[in-house]
């Protein structure tokens, strides 16, 4: 009988509870915000005792369906002030769906500030155990000390420096599968924060005895499921590493960075704190570029853990993610660059070298901190003359100040909106208090419509317009076309949806082009559930219902549903443009 | 003149020590009427050899031919390298499983469709 697991940190209990009937069709992004909607008084103070941080794998996660091992993590984000889900790889989701666990709930708070804990959850047994010597510590060493302890190679994720100091910009990390980077972040919104403010460290979990989730209708489960992995190898972006002899899934190859030049071509690449749309110094920090140091490092160092094509969890079969080596010695710096980071710590500041936007993100993994929000601070920084943009060297150092006594830490860690109000800059792209990715909605308007909309607050992932409205194809006119309300709410449906599942969001990339992977997907969902009335959009908007119903109860209004004001003002170059999507059409999108 | 930006592995035909992390911008002339098939046929590139390929910052489809003006960028992507979306079999990547859909149901999911 699957469980839901409860800590709590006021009176240092733990509880295995039954899962109730009414969340049975529920998994992943769905779980946690009902929960958080059920069980989270909408006004709480984020790091307060009456927040809480729901856990939860996806509903097929934890199975031999392919990329379905993603882990959702919910609550009141300290940084929006909203709903908040923040999903990752890594080994934690599939050993607590092993586990029979639907959900792990963090909730209260010790009144004593003088201890850390670690929570150690075992088949049928959970413990909350000291961790002081844990606290301050770097996550490269806290995983790797945490390995040494319980050799049975557990998952696990928390919170690190940034998250003890309770700082809005703090993510949740991960440990990855071979458990040399703490690279696998839930990492916006500062759920990070959140977690410290349990006095939390670390939730180990071991899934020794555990057991794969069984389909209630195996049969279909099974079916949809070949259909998915067939199209996930066949497209050209999920698709094998080479074919013919040749580079094939772009994915494979060059990771989600291969969008680094192909943005920039686009003009939307958001550049020097969003002032401009191209970056010359693109093709030095891309996923070609990081490919190409793999490959030599590699030749010079057979034994060295560089590597593309690298799994985020395993039973992936998508393989996005990368190992970044030092060049001189062959050892890892990071893992994984992705586009997005490498655009925040790079593109955005003007920083060209490859080495100090992977020394970046290293920082940002290892002190705790989400790397879109860590670079769209420093390029605030940047703007508020406090360094110089294009100064790697200085924007590491600057970094590093959050692990620091340094005052200034603390503001970095305020996220870039903070640090903008502490230093008069007001150029700050966000929404909701959290700062946008890697796409500029001025030249891409669907994109905008969803930072300005999604209960989530400016985040890409929650409906990645991108695709048609590059394409520009379909009937409708081009990306500058301002009637996007409909094709953003579908897009955040479907998300909602799929960031439900347990699968990864990038299987949209195939089962968007190839019709039988979309209905393979959804016949495992069904046939793991034993409900063949699953419908996948009304199940997302079911989802965005509830996560913008919190949002409002927490005093969010029409307002709070917009981009900044330079967006309406400043044409970015090259192609000149400003969001020019109305207020009206923006409050369409959930009008009904 | 028009500027063409080669990305990925496709720049080792022209320079095999090219890095893939450096820009390669090769300088074209430009004559009236010029068109992007123009420019691969320059190049000596078939289509088939390359991924997404942008004029002045629009994706161009397999099928379109656009006139290229004067001073224009233009950039070629090699084989494995797209945008990163649904949408392939749009651009004329030879994915076509399915019929192009309206343009806010790209994933075909919802059962009232």
């Amino acid at each position: 009988m699957p469980q839901i697991l409860r800590v709590n940190m006021s009176d240092m209990t733990t509880k295995f509870e039954e899962f109730p009937e009414k969340y049975k069709k529920l998994g992943g992004r769905a779980l946690t915000s009902t929960m958080v909607f059920d069980e989270v008084p909408p006004t709480c103070e984020p790091l307060g005792p009456l927040n809480k941080v729901i856990i939860a794998p996806g509903i097929v996660t934890g199975t031999n369906a392919p990329s379905s091992g993603r882990l959702s993590v919910g609550g009141k984000s300290p940084l929006t002030g909203g709903i908040k889900e923040a999903n990752a790889g890594g080994l934690t989701a599939q050993k607590i769906a092993k586990l029979g666990l639907k959900a792990v709930v963090l909730e209260g708070q010790p009144k004593s500030k003088d201890k850390w804990f670690n929570i150690v959850i075992k088949k049928g047994t959970a413990e909350i155990v000291d961790a002081n010597d844990f606290a301050g510590m770097g996550l490269y060493e806290l995983i790797g000390k945490v390995w040494e302890k319980y050799p049975s190679k557990p998952g696990i994720i928390g919170c690190g420096i940034a998250g003890q100091k309770l700082m809005r910009s703090a993510g949740v990390f991960g440990n990855n599968v071979e458990n040399n980077d703490p690279g696998r972040y839930a990492g916006r919104g500062g759920l990070g924060a959140v977690i410290g403010s349990k006095r939390i460290i670390a939730i180990i979990t071991d899934d020794t005895d555990g057991e794969r989730p069984a389909a209630v209708n195996k049969e279909l489960y099974d079916e949809g499921r070949k259909k998915l992995v067939a199209a996930l190898n066949e497209h050209a972006v999920t698709g094998v590493l080479e074919k013919d002899g040749k580079p094939y899934g772009g994915l494979k190859n060059y990771g989600t960075n291969v969008l680094q030049n192909i943005i920039n071509e686009a003009g939307a690449l958001p550049a020097r704190n969003w002032r401009e749309g191209r970056f010359d110094g693109a093709a030095k920090i891309s996923g070609e570029a990081t490919h190409e140091l793999v490959d030599k490092v590699k030749a010079k160092f057979p034994d060295s853990p560089a590597q593309y094509a690298h799994a985020c969890h395993p039973g992936c079969i998508i393989k996005c993610s990368n190992v970044v080596p030092y060049e001189d010695t062959g050892k890892l710096q990071v893992s994984p660059l992705e586009y997005e980071t490498a655009w925040a710590l790079g593109t955005n500041c003007g920083i060209d070298s490859h080495f100090h936007v992977s020394e970046l993100n290293r920082v940002c993994n290892d002190l705790g901190l989400d790397t879109i929000e860590a670079g769209n601070t420093i390029a605030v920084a940047m703007e508020a003359g406090l360094l110089n943009f294009g100064d790697g060297p200085a924007a590491v150092n600057f970094l590093k100040k959050v692990g620091s006594d340094s005052p200034m830490g603390n503001l970095i860690g305020l996220g870039a909106l903070g640090l903008g109000q502490a230093f008069g800059v007001t150029h700050v792209a966000h929404c909701k208090g959290q700062s946008l990715p890697a796409y500029d909605p001025r030249p891409i308007r669907g994109i905008g419509v969803t930072y300005a909309t999604g209960p989530q607050g400016g985040d890409h992932t929650q409906g990645y317009t991108i695709a048609p409205e590059i394409l520009q194809v379909g009937g409708t006119p081009d990306r500058m076309d301002v009637n996007k309300a409909e094709l953003s709410r579908a897009f955040q449906a479907t998300t909602a949806f799929i960031d439900s599942t347990g699968y990864c969001l990038f299987i949209a990339f195939a089962i968007l082009d190839i019709a039988s992977g979309s209905e393979g997907m959804v016949q495992s969902i069904q046939g793991f559930l034993g409900d063949t009335s699953i419908d996948a959009v009304a199940y997302g908007m079911d989802v965005l219902k509830k996560e913008r119903e919190f949002n409002k109860k927490a005093g969010f209004t029409k307002v709070d549903d917009r981009l900044p004001e330079f967006f309406q003002t400043e044409p970015l170059p090259p192609h000149n443009v400003v969001f020019e999507v109305s207020d009206e059409e923006l409050d369409k999108v959930f009008e009904n | 003149m028009i500027d063409v930006h080669i990305y990925g592995l496709i720049k080792k035909k022209f320079d095999p020590n090219a890095s893939l992390g450096d820009n390669m911008i090769i300088k074209l002339n430009h004559h009236d009427g010029l068109l992007l098939q123009d420019v691969f046929k320059e190049l000596d590139l078939s289509q088939e050899d390359c991924g997404d390929c942008f004029v002045n910052g629009k994706v161009i489809k397999r099928d379109e031919n656009p006139e290229i003006k004067d001073n224009s960028r233009v950039a070629i992507f090699s084989e494995g390298m797209y945008l990163l979306c649904g949408g392939q079999h749009l651009k004329g990547h030879g994915f076509i499983t399915r019929s192009a859909p309206k343009d806010y149901d790209y994933f075909h999911l919802s059962s009232g469709e």
